[in-house]
């Protein structure tokens, strides 16, 4: 499975990043936040793997606030 | 030179911050934030970093509740536009800052705000009985915590007592202490604390902060403008920390503060403190064997900065101070030090206030002996 991780501040995604990267579960990038998904002039982070809601747990348990898009 | 002018800003700063200035306009020098591109992301990182690290020292959980300003004047600015109402009462001392009392009565006028100080003695002791008498009712203890005319530590667990029975919100402008002595947000029960970065932080101007407690309310944002965020809309956004940091950051400060950060890690509070209290109580010392000059002494119970402040009793303030620049290469700084508050309350208003040293971790034995011997043979 593979898809963005939009966050809403610049802080909120490089902290997202670097949470996701420590798991070591997952290929993870930060990315220009893709037009099609929102207007802001950010990042996102991009991210590759398996069971992805072992992800979106950690990002909730930090209480960081995001948009999951899939892609195919 | 003997620079003894570090309560303004230290300096010389550890070379660390230098090369990380260098290198941050050499490889990266990019705006954090309001792209994704390599060096972007880069410089972005580097603030998030130093968020983080910023946070750790103060004792802040929650690195996303600690906001980077220009200076600490904005960041107190900040706090005190963004909570205070019409009506609302401030409890503050009568050794503040013009950082924290010109906002505060500027609000007096504009908002109406009501303002209670509370008193203390020329040694800087705070009448604590009438301290309890004023809290009743206000919306905000303020205060200063080392004064940076005096050096004198405000006692802060009274104050936190204090704000948390009289149910209100504590404001602490850390300015001299940040860096220089441990402070701990969560543990002190402090819900805005305020700092500037280019003083016991060693960093470089142009940069401040502050820092919200997890129980205070989001405060309003004083400033308003472009985040990187919620960029379709017109309105400021809530979210944290883009809320209080709108436009482009200092980020040659910042990366100098994240360089200052690991360093003063690696040196720790105790040298540091120990460092410029041995060269603090060698001035002191030195100073009080002389009949020319009056030391400005802090109470007995309340512990102190670096700073030492003192007054000639019978030449002109000023004139001094030249001569030490002059005829010693003694750098010093003279006058009231942006704190009438503290010069009346201390008594040294009348002389035009005082002569302050205030040394840094940079400052060695060697020119602290010098100090003394020049002002022992002006003093002859």
């Amino acid at each position: 499975m593979r898809g963005y991780f939009l966050l809403f501040t610049t802080s909120s995604a490089l902290y997202a990043y670097e949470l996701l990267k420590e798991m070591e579960a997952y290929k993870v990038s930060l990315v220009p936040t893709p037009r099609e998904f929102s207007s802001d002039c950010g990042m996102a982070v991009y991210i590759e793997g398996e069971a992805m809601e072992m992800a979106m747990r950690c990002l909730d348990e930090h209480r960081i606030e995001y948009e999951f898009k899939s892609v195919s | 030179m003997i620079y003894l002018d570090n309560a303004a800003t230290t300096f010389p700063k550890p070379p660390d911050v230098t090369e990380a200035l260098v290198s941050f306009m050499t490889h990266v020098g990019a705006n954090p934030g309001r792209s994704a591109h390599t060096l972007s992301i880069e410089s972005a990182t580097i603030m998030f970093q130093c968020r983080k690290a910023l946070s750790k020292l103060i004792g802040q959980k929650d690195f996303l509740r600690t906001f980077f300003t220009m200076n600490a004047t904005m960041a107190i600015n900040t706090c005190l536009y963004g909570l205070l109402k019409e009506g609302d009462v401030v409890l503050a001392t009568s050794l503040e800052h013009n950082a924290l009392m010109r906002p505060l009565r500027m609000l007096e006028k504009t908002r109406g705000i009501k303002l209670r100080f509370i008193p203390s003695d020329v040694t800087c002791k705070l009448d604590t009985k009438a301290a309890k008498a004023l809290a009743h009712g206000v919306k905000l203890i303020a205060c200063v915590h080392g004064n940076n005319v005096t050096g004198a530590l405000m006692p802060l667990d009274f104050f936190a007592t204090l704000a948390r029975e009289a149910g209100a919100y504590l404001l602490v402008d850390a300015s001299q202490s940040a860096g220089l002595v441990e402070i701990d947000m969560e543990k002190e029960g402090i819900d805005m604390l305020c700092a500037s970065a280019h003083k016991g932080l060693y960093a470089p101007m142009g940069l401040g902060f502050f820092s919200l407690s997890s129980r205070m309310d989001a405060i309003e944002s004083f400033m308003q403008g472009g985040t990187g965020s919620r960029s379709e809309e017109e309105i400021q956004p809530e979210l944290l920390p883009d809320k209080y940091e709108s436009g482009t950051p200092n980020m040659l400060a910042i990366a100098g503060l994240l360089s200052a950060l690991k360093w003063r890690e690696s040196i720790g509070y105790e040298a540091m403190y120990a460092h410029e209290m041995r060269q603090r109580t060698q001035l002191r010392e030195a100073l009080k064997a002389l009949d020319s000059v009056v030391v400005c002494d802090v109470h007995e119970a309340y512990a102190t900065t670096g700073v030492l402040s003192w007054y000639p009793k019978a030449q002109s303030l000023s004139r001094v101070a030249q001569t030490l620049n002059n005829q010693y290469g003694i750098l010093t700084r003279v006058g009231l030090h942006c704190s009438p508050a503290t010069h009346k309350s201390i008594g040294t208003l009348p002389h035009g206030g005082t002569i302050r040293f205030s040394p840094s971790f940079f400052t060695t034995d060697e020119e602290i002996e010098r100090v003394i011997w020049a002002m022992r043979e002006m003093g002859q």
